[in-house]
């Protein structure tokens, strides 16, 4: 049990819901088909299935989750419409996502609205406002806790480093792709284009469990995120998180003055030991006061030999 | 700022590379697609809308479907492709799950509730149809299957199926019980 373990169990979660997430909504629209009062019958009756339903639930996981689920229904109520109306209070992917009745937005998403030209609902602006006060207060915690797309980078680096892979080319020469691209994709959709919700890989995942969900299977963003994964593991090591992604950068803009924060002590430092900057996957410098790239991971606190780094919260 | 040449060629590169990944920089959209009912007008709605694939996750009969990559500008957006095999039965789930107010929710202070969800207009191909050119005349499937029956669908002296394009509302439910599919959903043009 050391401070990697809480990170690890948050980012095991995210992924579970990434995945349950289109099987709930999937058993949701099951629900308007199954008469009342039948839930829990699906995996023993496979008469229902030969019944007219959707084709999303002939193959893949979906099919496999949505048994599960419907069993995991079938103890607690056997009423459809009480189902119904809970499983109402989940769905999405990360780039808008609703969890025990709670709406939020990425709030790329929100700035690529601005160029409205009807208001903008309340709900939505709350919603877009949820992960903004997050990270005014975490700072650029979604990239290391809750990106499922990090986890698969962590994952790989993981295997592939005993295995014996140095990634040490450079595609990216520096940090100058990230704010062209924040820029861009906020000014393009005056002309009607959106580029934030193709791009990025987090979303393409989504977007992936999604069409399994509903019988297709989206080859490109299959390969988008296996690309970038083989050049994250062999070619250069954070290169779609540190270089590319605009949401990492607008959310290290928002948590620039975040409450909690890793703390240096000079004092106690050995000066040339360099141990927590090579531990740092984030191309941040942990002996500076407010890295822009920190996402507080904490991977730096451990490495420390004489603990001179430690996080302070300024609630 | 001086950019140097590998700035400038990284730049570039991602640039192309990105503008092939999101197609609505290359090629916009010719013809108006059919919308999700409550939906803004097309221009606001590819503006407002952030792709995030909730209405067709919550829609029960999927007539929401999605624009494919070569659709240039309608990638992703919610389409009324096949309203007549997947009709919408106006359960208005999309209009509550969208976050963004592309689909607009209904409040009840709304007083043109029919125009307001309006997706489009159904319109018989008389030379298909069996009241209009069978001999036998009996089917009226359409009659029965409108939710507005009698007012979108109603049957005029001569005995056919005749459609109100004030009252109906596009949802594609005559279209799908049409045994000769003669019943077609054309979208509004707004201009």
């Amino acid at each position: 049990m050391n401070r990697n373990t809480p990170r690890i169990m948050v980012q095991v979660v995210s992924i579970l819901f990434l995945v349950l997430l289109p099987a709930m909504e999937s058993y949701r629209i099951l629900l308007f088909y199954l008469p009342p009062g039948q839930t829990g019958l699906l995996a023993e009756n496979s008469a229902y299935l030969s019944f007219n339903f959707p084709d999303y639930l002939n193959g893949g996981y979906i099919s496999w989750l949505v048994k599960f689920l419907d069993y995991a229904a079938g103890i607690f109520s056997l009423d459809t419409q009480l189902v119904q109306d809970f499983l109402s209070y989940f769905g999405g992917t990360y780039w808008s996502v609703t969890l025990a009745g709670i709406t939020i937005v990425d709030p790329l998403a929100f700035l690529q609205t601005l160029p409205f030209t009807q208001p903008l609902p309340a709900k939505f602006i709350l919603a877009a406002g949820i992960p903004v006060a997050l990270a005014a207060i975490l700072g650029r915690f979604f990239c290391a806790w809750i990106c499922p797309v990090n986890s698969i980078f962590q994952f790989s680096r993981l295997v592939f480093t005993k295995i014996g892979s140095t990634p040490n080319k450079k595609l990216v020469s520096g940090d100058h792709i990230r704010p062209t691209l924040l820029v861009v994709g906020i000014i393009a959709p005056l002309a009607g284009v959106a580029i934030f919700p193709f791009i990025l890989p987090y979303l393409s995942l989504g977007r992936f469990l999604y069409s399994l969900s509903i019988g297709d299977f989206l080859w490109s963003a299959l390969v988008f995120i296996i690309t970038l994964v083989i050049i994250d593991t062999f070619i250069q090591r954070g290169f779609w998180c540190n270089f590319i992604c605009p949401t990492g950068l607008l959310l290290a803009l928002l948590g620039k003055r975040r409450l909690i924060n890793i703390k240096y002590n000079k004092d106690v430092c050995l000066g040339n030991c360099s141990l927590c900057v090579k531990a740092c996957p984030w191309n941040a410098d942990p002996k500076e006061q407010y890295s822009t790239n920190c996402t507080n991971c904490m991977r730096c606190i451990d490495k420390c030999p004489v603990g001179a780094l430690s996080y302070k919260t300024k609630l | 700022m001086k950019i140097s040449r590998r700035k400038f060629i990284e730049i570039a590169g991602f640039g192309v590379f990105f503008s092939l990944m999101a197609p609505g920089a290359l090629k916009q959209a010719e013809s108006t697609p059919l919308r999700p009912p409550g939906s803004l007008h097309e221009k606001d709605f590819v503006r407002k809308c952030i792709r995030c694939f909730r209405c067709g996750q919550v829609c029960p009969t999927r007539a929401i479907q999605f624009g494919e990559w070569q659709d240039g500008s309608l990638a992703e957006t919610p389409i009324l492709a096949d309203l007549q095999t997947n009709p919408c039965n106006l359960c208005m789930e999309c209009t509550n799950i969208c976050p963004s107010g592309a689909i607009r929710s209904l409040e009840p202070t709304i007083s043109d509730v029919r125009n307001y969800v309006k997706i489009g207009v159904a319109q018989i191909k008389e030379w298909e149809c069996v009241l209009i050119n069978g001999r036998r005349r009996i089917c009226g499937f359409c009659l029965r299957a409108c939710p507005l029956m009698g007012e979108a669908i109603y049957i005029n002296e001569q005995g056919w199926p005749e459609i109100s394009s004030k009252s109906c509302v596009g949802c594609g439910l005559c279209a799908q019980v049409c045994p000769p599919k003669a019943i077609d959903i054309r979208g509004i043009s707004y201009e």
